[in-house]
């Protein structure tokens, strides 16, 4: 165990891995600052960068982007009273507020410390728990798989989005798009139109951009342009003679926020399909009841942003237990890393550990890594981050398209691709005006493939012996989840609407 | 409960009738068109037909689609506002754009297709200060991805 932890290291600080990290972080840094955009944003844009990387220095360089990106969120968050993104939302709450009355730096201190401890934990968490997950994951046959992914597929369609019912339809219509191209067993065209650009399929990278990275800035473009190119919101000037230092020890004595919002954000991290906005309004709202101050929330009680921030930043390290040890993503940014991945020969789920252990241990190094370069890069760079917050969208939004094009070109230097994201990128848009959920399309398009071997092998397993299959208590349990799951997410939604 | 609830409820529930209708469409085109003309339906050697899974989704997202319309079926004739035509402009608007630039960066290459699309951002986005820098972006940064991607990854874009 100790050999392989030291090796690890060994492996993980090498110079090229350090300067993929360093660079992921400060670019999801960047990238989370800017509203609008967010660290899925800049992991769906960026993953045709590492394809010239090691699989080691790109994996990392990725979970450094998501772990940046999370954190980097909190800037205009708290500076600006405009969460880019929806997790955001909870640290806006508190963090404005101390941000009006001219502690924005404290406010921002706190942040990224709360971010980088939660991290941390979460990491702790995943570096345990995975082998013995992936262990429990290799029991598992075809029919097992089947119901784990049903659940997965539920519980995503019953939190994404705004209706149980748009969920599942996005999640179909993923898998249905999943299985354009040649047949996984008897390789026969599906789809095709004899064009050999379809033969694999549509690339992963292609949807993500176009449906998840240039769909939500078009979305972003075109209300700003309602708005007549005005930003709506201001930057909150700091008034002098108040302190800006955050003791260590201040810090220290929200001990029990701090565990508290990492284990949130750990627990929910490993459900497959739940988000990160769940894990920091949870956290949100068990921080304000059980804090003596809870009353205070919502008026700049850094309390409620070490709640947001700490549950958010741990969902980054425990959404890698399921994808690891199952090859199901925790949530889309898990679901991104699953394609790069992919892209380099890696195919993630339980034997992900016995053929690529080098691998797995190296990036828990790097996540380790990544955490102590996240608090000092994070910490320096405060001045440096508000800068970015502030550049008007008008200036910033137009480029990124560029960045995206070229982001689908560089992997296969074809226009098919480019082609391909700018459709998903108008379906995008259609998608998120009318309600239906991306992130359910995109993970069931990841995941297509997989649920069709596995339902196809759990048919021919049992042949028409389909009784035998209730003899499975795994696959019991699982149903029975599912049905639950959907029961539940159905009845709510049927209350919203009324 | 508000007129302007009810009226949100009617406008988001036509919209809902509306994409249940389209994917309705849809999903009837796959079934009946897409799948029988395009995947082999015949298993071998005792497999499982190649069409078996596309017909499983496809019909999943049907009955789906049936009970998104069903269920907002008395919005059908909502006079209420629902956003529809304004998605069906922006998206006409999107398809002028994308195929343009598409068409661009096949027959001109990445520069002029490149400079065409920001431009195209910039006028949907109607920021109108500093125009000396959105002039820069637009011109030059095409020109400077180009150079760079040619420097750091040694491929040529068109």
């Amino acid at each position: 165990m100790f050999e392989q932890i030291a090796s690890a290291f060994e492996a993980a600080f090498t110079f090229w891995n350090l300067v993929a990290i360093c660079g992921g972080i400060v670019l999801g840094i960047v990238i989370g600052a800017i509203p609008g955009l967010g660290s899925v944003t800049a992991m769906a844009v960026l993953i045709p960068v590492t394809y010239y990387m090691s699989p080691l220095a790109a994996i990392a360089f990725l979970v450094g982007v998501n772990k940046g990106g999370t954190s980097g969120g909190a800037i205009p968050a708290i500076l600006l009273n405009s969460p880019g993104t929806p997790e955001a939302a909870a640290t806006a709450l508190d963090g404005h507020p101390m941000a009006k009355r001219g502690e924005a730096k404290r406010a921002l201190k706190f942040a990224i410390f709360s971010s980088v401890t939660g991290d941390m934990i979460s990491d702790v968490m995943l570096i345990l728990l995975v082998v013995p997950f992936a262990a429990v994951a290799l029991q598992f046959g075809p029919l097992e798989y089947t119901c784990v992914l049903l659940f997965a597929f539920a519980l995503l369609a019953g939190i994404t989005g705004d209706s149980p019912l748009k969920g599942v339809i996005a999640i179909f219509a993923g898998i249905f798009l999943s299985t354009i191209g040649l047949d996984p067993v008897h390789s026969s065209q599906r789809m095709t139109f004899g064009q050999v650009n379809l033969y694999d399929g549509f690339s992963l990278t292609s949807i993500a951009i176009g449906a998840l990275a240039l769909s939500a800035v078009m979305v972003e473009m075109l209300g700003l342009g309602r708005a007549k190119g005005q930003d709506s919101f201001t930057l909150e000037q700091p008034r002098s003679g108040i302190s800006t230092a955050l003791p260590l020890r201040e810090f220290l004595s929200y001990w029990r926020t701090i565990l508290r919002s990492s284990l949130i954000g750990s627990f929910v991290g490993m459900l497959p399909g739940l988000g990160v906005t769940l894990a920091a309004f949870l956290s949100y709202g068990a921080a304000r009841r059980a804090s003596p101050n809870g009353d205070k929330f919502g008026t700049g009680e850094p309390e409620g942003i070490i709640a947001t921030e700490a549950a958010n930043s741990a969902v980054v390290g425990a959404n890698l237990v399921p994808t690891i040890a199952l090859g199901i993503p925790g949530n889309i940014a898990a679901a991104l890393l699953i394609g790069a991945l992919v892209m380099h020969g890696i195919v993630p789920g339980p034997f992900m550990l016995t053929m690529h252990g080098d691998l797995v241990y190296g990036l828990f190094a790097s996540m380790i890594i990544a955490n102590v370069i996240h608090l000092i890069v994070g910490r320096l760079g405060v001045n440096l981050w508000v800068q970015f917050a502030v550049v008007p969208r008008g200036i910033i939004l137009p480029p990124v398209i560029l960045f995206c094009i070229v982001g689908v070109y560089l992997p296969s230097q074809s226009l098919w691709d480019v082609g391909v994201m700018l459709v998903f990128a108008g379906l995008g848009v259609a998608m998120i005006r009318t309600g239906f959920s991306l992130v359910c399309l995109v993970i069931g398009f990841l995941l297509g493939d997989l649920f069709e071997t596995s339902f196809r092998q759990t048919l021919l397993l049992y042949n028409g012996k389909y009784a035998e299959a209730i003899l499975s208590p795994v696959a019991l349990l699982f149903i029975a989840l599912t049905i639950g799951v959907m029961v539940r997410a159905f009845m709510v939604s049927q209350r919203k609407a009324e | 409960m508000t007129d302007s609830n009810e009226n949100d409820r009617g406008a988001r529930g036509r919209l809902d009738f509306q994409s249940g209708s389209a994917l309705t469409i849809a999903s009837l085109v796959a079934i009946f068109w897409l799948i029988p003309r395009y995947v082999p339906g015949e298993a071998v050697r005792g497999e499982i037909a190649p069409s078996t899974f596309p017909y499983l989704t496809a019909f999943v997202v049907l009955i789906c689609s049936l009970t998104l319309m069903i269920t907002n079926w008395r919005n059908f004739r909502s006079t209420d506002m629902s956003g529809g035509s304004r998605l069906l402009a922006e998206l006409a608007g999107w398809v002028a754009i994308a195929g343009i630039t598409l068409l661009a960066f096949d027959r001109l290459g990445f520069i002029a297709s490149g400079t065409f699309a920001v431009l195209c951002a910039m006028t949907v986005t109607r920021y109108r200060q500093h125009l000396w820098l959105l002039a820069l972006i637009a011109f030059g940064l095409p020109f400077l991805l180009k150079v760079s991607v040619w420097q750091i990854f040694s491929i040529q874009l068109p």
